[in-house]
């Protein structure tokens, strides 16, 4: 048993496919290791959605509506440093397509104008959250320590950059680790 | 025989006020008295004090009149041409002496000016080339074509030490040698009239009122470039400056003093005139040329230059219209003559366009070296309504500007680029304690943004994500790390774009980060605005103390938002659905609606309506 | 040739040489010194609005690109500075937060995109300033290409590309500042342009997934592409293509930059046509039997032509070759008793008479006059048509057009006579037309060899004879068919009415060789009686790679090799021998022309 106190990590996904989780996943027995110096507290994965204070906040996905805008400042609240996973939560990428229509619109589109429905209804709070006018990136609502691009970013990017960061160093992009897809 | 002349101005300021039906009443008057063959009518061009106009100016005696309307034509004409005494209802009133001026000399507004390019307007009728002759017109090009060979014309304006007027201050003479040293043909010559600053019109007064030394210029400086054939690029929203241009044109050649053979000396010249399309970057020289190439108006990196490979590809000289009406006086009075106005780094007068909160309002004519409060305050009358100066912007959309504490540093070039401004065209907009510094730098990032040609992502991208944040510094939205990020992209396209819009855009955020960081940092920490402009940052209250119940701003609110107390004959203002337009306070004739702007303090922070969620940063949205 | 005053400058510290009047990037990239670029494309004018490739240069104040900046003796160039790679990372940033690119699902996804590869080198894993999303529209209504425009960056090498390579000016930039946008045509759709030639310049020249080939989308990665030079073989000036491959698949075709004859450009035949169109391939050979096509093993099918032919006397047999077979084959044909070559309307009197021009290229490139007469190069031979358009509009080349149906062309001419006039007032403007021409070039097509034809050129050479200064025109046939000239020469018989030369002898056995004609030979049937004839022969055998109605009429059908399967040399309408080669294995049981000719002989 090591002396040293685990570095507590808690992720969530917001508006996101959960890929980047998954690609995550992908470190397979790299995990075995991980889990020696990290405790994951909160996450999708581990089912735990009370975020306690840690030191390691992992976000996927952009913002699309309020609920996720909450958890993502709760999150930034709770945590030293909040580290962006994947081209969702970077740039908006595809959740952020519905930006070119009026929301409006695009509700009617889903739950109205759909091919099988007779009488659409579309659904508001409570108990499904408002929409934001517009789906954007985490920066624009906290400050982000760190990015790891990608979509989602493979197994082997995302190893470089927690350890990187475990090490207590910020991960240095260049031209032979940056993948945008 | 005629004994008077009346001298009206015809200037676009003028007519615009009422010029036309003024001089109509005024020659129709003179004839129903009988006066028609003693007193002259000679319209004429701007004569500077455009804030007052219309005006008149009556020879011999001197005596100027300003805010002249057709209604007060008969009482003018009894007092002044039948009675001989001057009309004193009409009569200016000097801001420096406070005294009623009789005669346009004791006018501080025209006594501290030295007219050299706008010598003749306001004096001759532009659409008479006889009186542009009369006054030693086209004598220059005459000595020129007949006694000077190119280099020693070139030589002339080198030593007279005269630099471009348009705004970069290069040296016209230099200019003028590199374009006779090349040696492809044919080569051009071409007048940017294209005058696209707001505020600036002080080419518009030249072209208008004294068409003719423009032309005259062109012809001597192509005759010492090697050039025969100029063009006249001019912004199509000068109709009447295009009108009298055409008349001019036409006369000249009539006299032979354009087209072939001029003097019989051999050598042909001929002026074209071609209209632009309201793009305020084609009057960017290389833009200007592809628009006369009929494409589409956008810069080219430099080099090559111009004058090296211009319009077609071949050598070509531009210069503003300004410069070009220097070339005359140059000539006929020697180098020696014109480097004696200015100071030693920039030689001559320079036009200047007084606008804004400023008393009179229009054009004067200065030496270099003098300084901004000279023409504020000295020739400019100050600020009107016994408001504050706050800042003068110089040189444009892409000038920076300069607060009281530098007021008395001389005007030239090189000292407005260290206070962070320019010369630029020689606008000037004065502003008072009602300007809001940051409403005023995303007031011209806007203009910068709209007319961005686009072709260079620092200018097209970049100043539409300064303004994007200036936006929302103006609206309460932003937070201190956005004044950084304005910071940092002004500098980005500062440095990157690629022509002189795109790298002086940034200049009024520049400047006024630099000299009224403080109301940047009310606007974000307290968002708060201390001039009380930034709509969204403005509280209307009414004052109930003053109030007498006359429901003129309950009823003209467009939100309906202002309420009557129960019982009582006061009213009082539910702030949420508040938009802020003011109408209240216009309405109000007893002073008791209050205009604050107090920031976090005063208001509670509330989203705005129109949006779900349109804070960021720095507004958290869950707050309970 | 002058010759260039030589110049040294130091890049990055190092010495360098270069030629006066080079830019710096000419120079840097001569010495192996990286500077990065986005809108700049070595066959196009500079730009220099990308910013991309500003460099210092010690002493200015102001930074300066340096693809458009000719470089000076003596001066010192800083490529690398860190406040340049500030710039030009803020840029980039810049140019990311404009539009909408998202990497994820785009056509140049994973290493063909230029921005992507920018963002890349400059490190950029985050952007510092907000996204403006921005509802941009995608046109996919053209034929072959579309245009997206949410990954446009405005760097205007398409705009370059169109006007100075095709000449058309079919794209250029409309609005101002954030409102930029590639317009077609004044604000068409591709679909519905009437300047466009679907030549595909602008999709080549395009840096990203903005401009993008239909037929090409997804088929495979160009940077990992197999890449091979072949020479397009549908029509005469042999332009030379560049094929990308991937498992034995085609991926997409541009032209090659290096070929002598087209530097890089192509028309929507060779671009587009033979690739993205959908053709019913003939991938084994078939024999009739009891009246239906059945297919059949290669030494079945020859068996049954070679029992065919014993059946007919020599004089009964005749073997009608499309004029696209390679030089090649010359030998082969040459060994058949009676042998023909289908050809264009009076195209076989210009096979007689025409004369091979070397570098007529480069002489319309250099043209001040160029004259069309009964030929139609828009229709038939793209590259030439934009060569001729180019040389107009960007030269200042007069052109005059004889004795041609109308085409695009009839704009940019001086003279335009689709019509010709014999009045001489008419012939008078001419001759004053070409009074100060120094470098004329005359292009001539089939029609030039009818009877108004011939009189047009006896009027014009009267007009160069009569001229006091000045040479006489480089004389340019422009035969429609890819080949002819060559077989030609070599004595195959060019036919201009086949029913005729069918009827001229009753026939008992014909073999059409089609080869990869679009249409499989099938215009054949289009002129009169042929059919009928056809339907009276024993035994057709068509040899051709695609189905058609012909094949219907046939007793045996050959399986043929298409353009990117063929092999041997073609000579095209400049005199230049030119190499086909196979991009891809002949699919199915296709094989090469000649191979099958000479299997028919044994």
């Amino acid at each position: 048993m090591s002396d040293k106190p685990k570095i507590k990590v808690a992720t969530v996904w917001l508006g996101g496919c959960s890929g980047c989780h998954m690609s995550f996943l992908d470190l397979d027995e790299r995990l075995v290791e991980l889990v020696k110096l990290v405790d994951i507290t909160a996450s999708p994965i581990t089912d735990v959605k009370e975020i306690p204070n840690v030191d390691v906040g992992i976000v996927e996905g952009a913002v699309c509506n309020e609920e996720q805008e909450h958890v993502l400042r709760t999150l930034r609240s709770r945590c030293k440093v909040l580290v962006a996973l994947g081209d969702c939560a970077i740039t908006g990428n595809i959740p952020a397509l519905r930006n070119q229509f009026k929301l409006d619109d695009v509700l009617a589109r889903g739950f109205v104008e759909t091919e099988s429905t007779q009488v659409g209804d579309i659904p508001g709070p409570p108990p499904v959250p408002r929409l934001l006018k517009k789906v954007r990136p985490i920066q624009e609502f906290v400050k982000v320590d760190a990015h790891i691009p990608g979509c989602p970013p493979d197994a082997d990017t995302i190893w470089y950059a927690l350890t990187e960061l475990l090490a207590g160093r910020m991960p240095q992009w260049n031209e032979k680790n940056l993948c945008y897809d | 025989m005629i004994r008077t002349h009346i001298l009206v101005c015809a200037g676009a300021g003028c007519i615009s006020s009422g010029g036309n039906a003024l001089k109509d009443m005024l020659a129709a008057e003179l004839k129903k008295r009988g006066l028609d063959g003693e007193v002259k009518i000679v319209e004429t061009g701007c004569m500077g004090p455009c804030d007052r106009g219309p005006v008149m100016l009556v020879h011999p005696e001197g005596t100027f009149y300003q805010r002249v309307t057709a209604l007060d034509v008969p009482r003018l004409v009894e007092e002044h041409f039948i009675k001989g005494r001057p009309y004193t209802k009409l009569l200016p009133k000097d801001d420096i002496t406070a005294n009623v001026v009789t005669t346009q000399r004791d006018f501080s507004f025209f006594a501290k000016q030295e007219k050299i390019v706008l010598e003749n307007c306001g004096l001759i009728d532009a659409e008479n080339i006889e009186e542009y002759i009369a006054r030693d017109g086209y004598a220059a090009l005459g000595k020129v074509l007949t006694s000077m060979k190119p280099e020693l014309v070139i030589a002339q304006i080198k030593a007279s030490g005269l630099r471009g007027r348009g705004g970069a201050g290069f040296p016209t003479g230099v200019k003028w040698e590199l374009m006779a040293k090349a040696p492809a043909k044919p080569k051009y010559v071409i007048c940017n009239a294209d005058e696209g600053d707001p505020g600036a019109f002080m080419n518009r007064a030249v072209l208008e009122g004294d068409p003719h030394r423009v032309l005259e210029g062109m012809a001597i400086g192509a005759y010492a470039m090697g050039s025969n054939r100029g063009f006249i690029y001019i912004r199509a929203e000068y109709p009447l400056a295009i009108k009298r241009l055409n008349v001019a044109i036409a006369q000249a050649y009539q006299h032979g003093l354009l087209g072939k053979n001029l003097f019989e000396t051999g050598y042909d010249f001929d002026i074209e005139i071609r209209i632009g399309a309201g793009a305020f970057v084609c009057g960017e020289e290389t833009a200007l040329m592809r628009s006369i190439e009929g494409r589409r108006g956008q810069p080219m990196p430099r080099p090559p230059f111009p004058a090296q490979r211009g319009l077609w590809g071949k050598p070509t000289n531009i210069n503003n219209v300004e410069t070009w009406a220097t070339i005359k006086p140059i000539i006929l009075r020697g180098a020696k003559w014109y480097a004696s106005f200015g100071t030693e780094k920039t030689k001559g007068t320079k036009v200047f366009a007084l606008a804004g909160k400023i008393r009179n309002t229009g054009l004067a004519e200065v030496p270099y070296g003098t300084t901004m409060r000279e023409i504020i305050f000295g020739i400019g009358g100050g600020i009107p309504q016994g408001r504050k100066f706050k800042a003068v912007q110089t040189g444009g959309p892409s000038g920076g500007v300069i607060p009281e504490q530098h007021l008395d540093e001389p005007l030239e070039y090189e000292s407005l680029q260290k206070l962070g401004s320019i010369m630029g065209s020689g606008g000037m907009v004065v502003m008072d304690e009602d300007s809001c510094m940051v409403d005023v730098a995303r007031f011209f990032m806007e203009f910068c943004c709209d007319e961005s040609c686009g072709k260079c992502p620092p200018c097209r991208v970049g100043t539409r994500q300064m303004l994007n944040l200036l936006d929302r510094i103006c609206t309460g939205e932003a937070g201190l790390e956005d004044i950084e990020k304005l910071e940092s992209l002004a500098t980005v396209v500062r440095d990157a774009s690629l022509c002189g819009l795109g790298q002086t855009a940034p200049n009024p955020v520049l400047t006024t980060l630099r000299y009224f960081r403080d109301e940047y940092l009310a606007h974000v920490v307290e968002k708060r605005c201390p001039a009380r402009v930034c709509r969204e940052l403005l509280e209307f209250r009414i004052n109930e103390e003053k109030c007498v119940g006359c429901s003129l701003c309950a009823r003209g609110c467009p939100v309906h938002t202002i309420f009557k107390r129960d019982g009582q004959k006061k009213y009082y203002i539910v702030e949420d659905a508040c938009i802020q337009c003011g109408a209240c306070l216009d309405a109000c004739r007893f002073d008791a609606v209050l205009k604050t702007s107090n920031g976090v303090n005063g208001r509670p922070v509330t989203p705005a309506a129109s949006e779900t969620s349109s804070t960021r940063a720095t507004k958290p949205v869950m707050e309970k | 040739m002058i010759a260039l005053k030589k110049i040294k400058l130091t890049i990055d510290g190092r010495r360098c040489e270069g030629q006066e009047g080079q830019t710096i990037l000419q120079i840097a990239q001569a010495n192996g010194i990286n500077i990065p670029t986005l809108c700049f494309l070595k066959h196009l004018s500079p730009w220099g609005g990308c910013r991309m490739c500003i460099v210092e240069i010690v002493g200015s104040p102001k930074v300066v690109p340096a693809c458009s900046t000719p470089a000076k003796d003596g001066e010192q160039v800083n490529t690398q500075s860190e406040s340049l790679q500030k710039l030009r990372r803020s840029t980039l940033e810049l140019l990311f937060s404009e539009r909408n690119h998202i990497c994820p699902f785009c056509v140049m996804n994973k290493g063909d995109c230029e921005l992507q590869l920018q963002g890349y080198r400059h490190g950029i894993d985050a952007i510092s300033i907000p996204y403006l999303y921005p509802a941009c529209p995608v046109d996919v209504s053209g034929k072959y290409l579309a245009l997206d425009h949410n990954r446009c960056i405005l760097c205007t090498r398409c705009v370059r590309a169109c006007e100075e390579m095709e000449g058309t000016h079919t794209l250029d930039i409309a609005n101002r500042g954030a409102n930029n946008r590639v317009v077609v045509d004044l604000g068409a759709t591709f679909g519905t342009s009437d300047s466009c030639t679907s030549c595909g310049a602008c999709v080549a020249a395009c840096p990203t997934g903005a401009l993008f080939d239909k037929a090409a989308a997804f088929r495979g990665k160009l940077n990992t592409s197999r890449t091979v030079r072949t020479t397009c073989n549908e029509c005469p000036v042999g332009c030379g293509l560049l094929v990308y491959t991937k498992e034995n698949r085609i991926v997409e075709v541009f032209g090659d930059f290096d070929s002598p004859v087209s530097h890089g450009h192509l028309c929507v035949r060779g671009r587009y046509e033979t690739w993205a169109e959908p053709r019913q391939r003939i991938l084994q050979p078939m024999v009739r039997r009891h009246g239906k096509l059945e297919p059949a093993t290669w030494d079945e099918a020859l068996e049954a032509v070679r029992q065919a032919a014993k059946k007919a006397k020599p004089d009964r047999k005749a073997v009608l070759v499309s004029p696209r077979l390679n030089n090649e084959t010359i030998a082969t044909l040459k060994k058949f008793e009676r042998i023909g070559m289908f050809v264009a309307q009076n195209e076989g009197a210009l096979c007689a008479n025409g004369d091979r021009s070397p570098d007529s290229i480069a002489k319309l490139h250099d043209a001040d006059a160029v004259i069309v007469l009964g030929a139609q190069p828009s229709h038939a031979q793209g590259v030439v048509a934009a060569k001729i358009r180019t040389t107009v509009r960007q030269r200042g080349a007069k052109l005059l057009i004889f004795h041609t149906r109308k085409s695009d062309l009839d704009r940019y001419a001086t003279i335009c006579a689709n019509v010709v006039s014999l009045e001489r007032k008419f012939w008078g403007r001419v001759a004053d037309v070409l009074r100060d021409a120094k470098r004329p070039v005359l292009v001539y097509g089939p029609e030039a060899m009818t009877p108004i034809g011939v009189s047009v050129l006896e009027r014009l050479v009267k007009i160069f004879e009569a001229k006091t200064a000045g040479p006489a025109p480089a004389l340019i046939a422009l035969p429609t068919s890819p080949n002819s000239l060559t077989l030609a020469a070599g004595g195959i018989e060019p036919v201009e009415e086949v029913g005729p030369w069918l009827d001229a002898k009753p026939l008992k056995f014909l073999h059409i060789v089609a080869s990869d004609e679009p249409d499989g030979g099938a215009r054949l049937l289009d002129e009169k009686y042929v059919r009928a004839l056809l339907e009276e022969i024993d035994c057709v055998v068509v040899q051709a790679a695609y189905q058609s109605r012909l094949t219907g009429l046939a007793k045996v059908v050959l399986p043929a090799a298409i353009w990117c399967e063929k092999k041997g040399t073609i000579t095209n309408f400049e005199g230049r021998e030119l190499p086909l080669q196979a991009v891809l294995p002949p699919r199915g049981e296709a094989r090469q022309d000649q191979e099958i000719l000479e299997a028919v002989l044994k």
